[in-house]
């Protein structure tokens, strides 16, 4: 008897018994929250809770059941997910609106007397020029974020309403964005050497999609590439 | 014109499973939907999501005696627009699948007439 035999007759059997109970248990507690995921806290969530449970009710089978109820858990984080990305896009809410200072445009920002001219920063294998030391020294890091993020979720939301009106929709949308990472994850992003904000005016195109596509999709994550390395980019 | 945002393959699969049970007079829950149209769970409730937002679907409750245990069941109907739509949607569809089947057959002929003439 080798160990196969001995777990597809004992061991096995013995934990899907072990198990299966448990199962419908989970099932019934995962509808719930899969409800609340997809439509918050509405009549409509009350509405298909009673109805998924319903169905829970009449399909044979513990594993059944749960496999039924992660289905629904799994569409209803996508589904709440893709909420909050449309809530971010349309302005509804981002952690720039509650930044400590109201951002500034950098392209309302003129330097002052005596400012000696830009340096050269790498990113991407693109150059650009170095915001100057005077603006590092009058913003300070929160704002300098506040400040990216305003910029970036501009441009997010132009050109999320921008492909609106060409006709995709939003899911289109995503799926592009998402696309447009997987190209992202395979640039190498050189750290900015010291912080600084780096921008080049029209002449960093394919960046800026990049940059503008991940963000959309991925804020969080954008700014843990970027920002956590201490970069603050410019796009566009 | 369908007052739907977007027309997928499972969008069709209901409706016409929805289309059936109008013209056989009865309304039909959405576990039952789901078996017919062979689609997941999360599928075939987006479906509805958008069908009823564009009122092309109805829901009701089935009525249960004071005895009867459990979450009730919520059955569909298409309302008028519904079934409407539903009949023009699913002609386009059936359009399109037969000129595709159509199509490669047509060229066969010409190339067979080319090679005779």
């Amino acid at each position: 008897v080798t160990i196969k035999d001995l777990a597809a007759a004992v061991i096995i059997p013995l934990i899907l018994a072990e198990v299966g109970p448990w199962c419908g248990w989970l099932a019934a507690g995962f509808l719930p929250l899969a409800a609340r995921l997809r439509y918050g806290h509405t009549d409509r969530a009350a509405v298909w809770l009673e109805e998924w449970s319903g169905d829970l009710d009449g399909i044979p089978g513990q594993l059944t059941k749960l496999g039924y109820a992660v289905g629904q858990f799994v569409a209803g984080s996508a589904a709440f997910a893709g909420r909050r990305a449309e809530r971010w896009i349309s302005g509804g809410s981002g952690k720039a609106a509650t930044a400590p200072n109201p951002a500034p445009e950098i392209t309302n920002l003129t330097p002052p007397a005596g400012y000696g001219g830009p340096t050269t920063l790498s990113v991407a294998g693109n150059s650009f020029q170095q915001l100057p030391q005077w603006i590092q020294n009058v913003l300070t890091g929160p704002t300098m974020s506040a400040m990216f993020e305003d910029n970036a979720r501009r441009i997010a939301q132009r050109t999320y309403r921008r492909l609106l009106d060409e006709g995709y929709s939003p899911q289109q949308i995503r799926t592009m964005a998402a696309r447009k990472r997987r190209e992202y994850d395979k640039v190498q992003v050189t750290p900015l050497s010291d912080g600084a904000s780096a921008y080049r005016p029209g002449s960093n195109d394919e960046l800026v999609d990049l940059l503008r596509l991940l963000h959309l999709l991925a804020p969080d994550e954008f700014r843990r590439l970027l920002l956590r390395r201490g970069a603050t980019c410019q796009p566009g | 014109m369908s007052g739907i945002e977007r027309v997928t393959r499972p969008t069709l699969d209901v409706l016409e499973v929805l289309l059936k049970a109008h013209q056989n007079g009865r309304d039909i829950h959405g576990w039952e939907i789901k078996k017919a149209t062979r689609r997941s769970g999360p599928t075939i409730y987006g479906v509805f999501d958008r069908l009823e937002d564009a009122g092309l679907i109805e829901g009701h409750w089935e009525h249960q005696g004071s005895s009867a245990k459990g979450p009730r069941r919520r059955y569909y109907r298409l309302t008028g627009a519904g079934v409407t739509t539903a009949l023009v949607l699913l002609a386009d569809w059936r359009g399109q699948q037969s000129q595709t089947r159509v199509q490669p057959l047509t060229q066969g002929l010409v190339v067979d007439f080319g090679r005779l003439a």
